[in-house]
């Protein structure tokens, strides 16, 4: 299989759900505007993507082989909002770890063991 | 006796007593060594009596917690030791600070208290008594506390105006200051909060500067500087902070950064910023629809791009962050592109896998869907189904059937061809009664070449399921593979019959007509290929090749007046495809009718836009058809030259059209040369001289130049343009088109020639593939 290498929607400037109708006017603009006998190469271009979009099963086929994008949520997720308060708990947590509660070294406070 | 008995008796005696000295010293011993645990286990059952250990192992609990992080057990033990030890303080203070620390501040408050109220100016006390009576109540009245120094007071005060929802006063500039300073201005909202936190100088706890960091971050954000709050919540967030509203935040902020980068066409920073946060994807859903949008696209840009290796990267990520969450729905559309990238790079292997995992999302189908009810036949459009769904929401059953066959196509490149039949033969031992995947399996049976196991798989489904119309058509497709096309018709016939409009039945039949009743026409079989076209016809109207095939039996049999009205059928059907007009001149090439060639070629240009390979094609065929027929023997006097006709010299039209349309094509030349060859080697010397005229220096084109004069009899001429092609060709470094060029040479004036032409693989590296209409 070899993924098209020119995609043969962007050849013709036609979205991905183009009818058959529209394809099909796609094809004649572009011809008119491309004609064979002035620009050969890129007439051929859009010939060959007007054969893989107007049969149904090589149009399958392409829409296969490209590439699809992530399709929009049906409904807008509602992102959270920034919080931009001040917390009263980080007041706290903060006040708390500059004082003893937070200190790990106590040797001064260690007893003598005599037995 | 009884001197053996006092010395045992003594023993004894004095056994109970050495134990417990011995149990003592080797607590102690624990305890000196820092196992605290054994010295607690070793002296908890003697302390009772011994006041010396009760103090000692008073101290062993009272040093094991200190060594427990915060937690119960570190309460446990300081309340152990605190009994042990009631008129120790610093037993009663730590176990104020434990229960603080779990947030039991009512207890912890009573036992600063108490340390207070043996020693009013123990370090410490008085200010913790402060902080939890703060945390207890903003409105504490301070200074009324035991303890409450000048110095405890001015400590607090910044936080406790920040508890009451006021401005901390300035006072003095150290970092400490300034971090209550800059919480007041977050507070209220001031944007010199900005310049108030940042502040390079180290505190003195980790939380302190966390916290710090935190609201640097938030006054950022507030003066839209989305930049500095994402830089400074991701460096918290990558040390082990408690801020449980950091996390909210950042599913807050990164989807308005990668919105601002985006607009601002920054993609690699959205990208990197975006993979760095797919594992927070699952604390906000919003969060992660921003990230697989972000990664998709930049991922279509790179496979746009053909930088498949970043592609997939980007779609792996998106991939995960899908995955993580339920809420973004199926990972279908990623794992299509995951796959199509796999194969782009020739992963095959990996992209069997994926494509293996794009089935999996496949909705669950009744296992008899392909016996359509009443109803549901009569719903179906009399139009054949789109074959595919271009909006990407759901696949068609044809789209599903593709992606089938790319998995096993992808395991056959792997080199594991026989994989995808171990993949479905497990799974259908799992699941014996869907038929979907004994439907896959037959297919990769197919596509392994094992075509009778492939019809064993669906006639066993086929008993299952006798109504299984999927079943049936694979089953004719299988037929088909194998040659066996009465058996392909019978199948579909039978398909047919219960399901007259069923549209891929009639495909797959129409396609059979068409195939078949060509081979008829071929062996001569005309009456037996006119029913098929005839069938054809009724089932495909649209089709024009049915009447054209008709018309060419018309001819067959005699019967030009036949034949016309077929053949405008046929134009009118085919009004759109080049093809169909060559076609049609083609037949009245074969009735020798000039003029209607003529009109049809006039209204081919009229309809469409022609290529040079249309006329091409046009000027071979009309050539072949009225050429002389070739020899029999390479040995064979060769005919006379043909007669100037009106079909050739529309062919020549033909080829001088196509010439025009792209002129100076030295391909397009050689080409022509090259079919002419044989069929008319005074045609094709034109065409070689052109092409040399066009490329002088290009050695294949002399050779067929070399070629059309040997076959024009020019012998001499011939041998030396071969001899100047082979010393072009060793000149250029292809060894390999010399040695054939000097080998063709040598046949040059000889009958064998035409033999080395037939050989044919000459002319493979002259890449003239044929393109279609």
């Amino acid at each position: 299989m070899a993924a098209p290498s020119v995609d043969p929607y962007a050849v013709l400037e036609l979205p991905r759900t183009a009818t058959l109708a529209e394809i099909k006017q796609a094809y004649f603009t572009q011809v008119r505007a491309h004609p064979p006998e002035r620009e050969a190469e890129t007439f051929k271009r859009i010939r060959a993507a007007y054969e893989r979009l107007r049969d149904p099963e090589q149009r399958m086929e392409t829409d296969m082989l490209l590439p699809t994008a992530w399709p929009e949520p049906e409904r807008k997720r509602r992102a959270p909002q920034l919080d931009l308060t001040l917390h009263r708990e980080d007041v706290l947590s903060a006040a708390r770890s500059l004082s003893d509660l937070e200190r790990r070294d106590w040797r001064e406070h260690y007893g003598k063991v005599q037995l | 006796m009884s001197k053996r008995k006092r010395p045992a008796r003594r023993a004894r005696q004095r056994q109970p007593h050495t134990r417990t000295l011995d149990q003592r010293q080797l607590g102690l011993q624990s305890f000196r060594a820092g196992r605290l645990d054994d010295a607690i286990t070793t002296w908890s059952s003697l302390a009772q009596h011994d006041a010396q250990l009760a103090a000692a192992l008073a101290e062993a609990h009272f040093r094991r917690a200190l060594m427990r992080p915060a937690s119960q057990d570190q309460v446990a033990d300081l309340q152990r030791a605190t009994a042990l030890a009631p008129g120790e303080l610093r037993y009663q203070y730590h176990l104020g600070l434990a229960l603080h620390r779990v947030g039991n501040l009512p207890l912890a408050v009573e036992r600063y208290r108490t340390v207070l109220a043996h020693d009013a100016g123990w370090p410490g006390a008085g200010m913790m008594l402060a902080l939890a009576a703060l945390e207890q109540d903003a409105q504490t009245d301070l200074a009324s506390l035991p303890g409450s120094t000048p110095e405890v007071l001015q400590s607090l005060a910044s936080v406790q105006t920040l508890l009451r929802g006021e401005m901390p006063a300035p006072e003095g500039d150290g970092p400490v200051a300034r971090l209550w300073r800059g919480l007041g201005l977050v507070q209220t909202g001031e944007p010199a909060a900005r310049e108030m936190l940042d502040d390079a100088r180290p505190l003195r706890s980790k939380q302190a500067m966390a916290v710090r960091s935190y609201y640097q971050g938030v006054a950022a954000a507030r003066a839209g500087d989305l930049d500095a709050a994402l830089h400074s919540w991701q460096h918290l967030s990558d040390q082990d902070t408690r801020m449980p509203w950091l996390q909210q935040n950042l599913a807050a902020l990164v989807p308005l950064y990668l919105r601002e980068r985006c607009e601002a066409d920054d993609l690699e920073t959205v990208v990197t910023i975006a993979q760095r946060w797919v594992p927070l994807a699952t604390s906000s859903s919003a969060l992660g629809e921003a990230l697989v949008q972000t990664l998709d696209r930049a991922a279509h840009a790179a496979a746009a791009a053909e930088d498949w290796v970043r592609a997939t990267a980007l779609w792996e990520g998106a991939r995960q962050v899908v995955s993580s969450s339920a809420a973004l729905g199926s990972p279908r559309p990623l794992l299509h592109n995951l796959a199509l990238a796999y194969e782009a790079q020739e992963r095959w292997l990996e992209a069997a896998d994926t494509w293996r995992a794009m089935l999996r999302t496949r909705p669950r189908v009744r296992p008899r869907d392909g016996a359509l009810t009443t109803k549901e036949r009569a719903a179906e459009p009399a139009t054949p189904l789109p074959a595919s769904s271009p909006s990407g929401q759901g696949l068609s059953e044809a789209q599903w059937s593709w992606v089938r066959a790319r998995v096993i196509e992808c395991y056959k490149r792997a080199g594991v061809p026989g994989e995808a039949v171990a993949i479905f033969r497990q799974a259908i031992k799992a699941n014996p009664e869907d038929l979907a995947l004994r439907l896959q399996l037959a297919d990769a049976l197919l596509a392994n070449e094992q075509e009778q196991a492939a019809i064993n798989e669906l006639q066993r489904l086929l008993q299952i399921d006798p109504q299984y119309v999927e079943a049936h058509l694979r089953l004719a497709a299988a037929h088909m593979a194998r040659g066996a096309w009465y058996m392909a018709e019978q199948t579909l016939r039978q398909v047919l019959r219960q399901h007259p409009d069923h549209p891929e039945a009639q495909r797959q039949l129409v396609r059979l007509l068409l195939e078949q009743g060509q081979y008829l026409l071929s062996s001569g079989l005309d009456d037996a290929a006119a029913s098929m076209f005839e069938e054809g016809q009724r089932l495909a109207p649209d089709d024009y090749r049915f009447p054209l095939n008709l018309a060419r039996i018309a001819i067959n049999r005699l019967k030009p007046k036949r034949a016309r009205p077929l053949l405008e059928r046929a134009l009118t059907l085919g009004a759109e495809r080049p093809l169909a007009y060559a076609q049609v001149i083609e037949c009245w090439a074969v009735l020798d009718e000039i003029d209607e060639a003529r009109a049809v070629l006039r209204q081919a240009e009229a309809a469409l836009p022609l290529t040079s390979e249309f006329y091409v094609d046009l000027g071979l065929l009309l050539l072949k058809r009225t050429a002389p027929r070739p020899l029999a023997s390479p040995f064979a006097e060769p005919p006379p030259r043909p007669a100037d006709t009106p079909w050739s010299r529309l062919a020549e039209e033909a080829l001088d059209r196509a010439v025009t349309l792209q002129s100076g094509d030295v391909r397009l030349y050689t080409r022509i040369a090259v079919d002419l060859l044989e069929l008319r080697p005074d045609l094709a010397l034109r065409f070689a001289e052109e092409a040399v005229f066009v490329a002088p220096d290009d050695p294949r084109s002399l050779m067929v130049l070399g070629l059309a004069q040997a076959l024009n009899h020019a012998t001499r001429e011939s041998k030396d343009t071969l001899h100047r092609a082979a010393d072009l060709a060793r000149r250029q470094r292809d060894i390999s088109l010399a040695r054939d060029i000097e080998a063709l040479r040598r046949q040059v004036g000889s009958p064998l020639l035409h033999l080395a032409l037939r050989m044919g693989p000459l002319f493979d590296d002259l890449d003239l593939e044929d393109e279609p209409f």
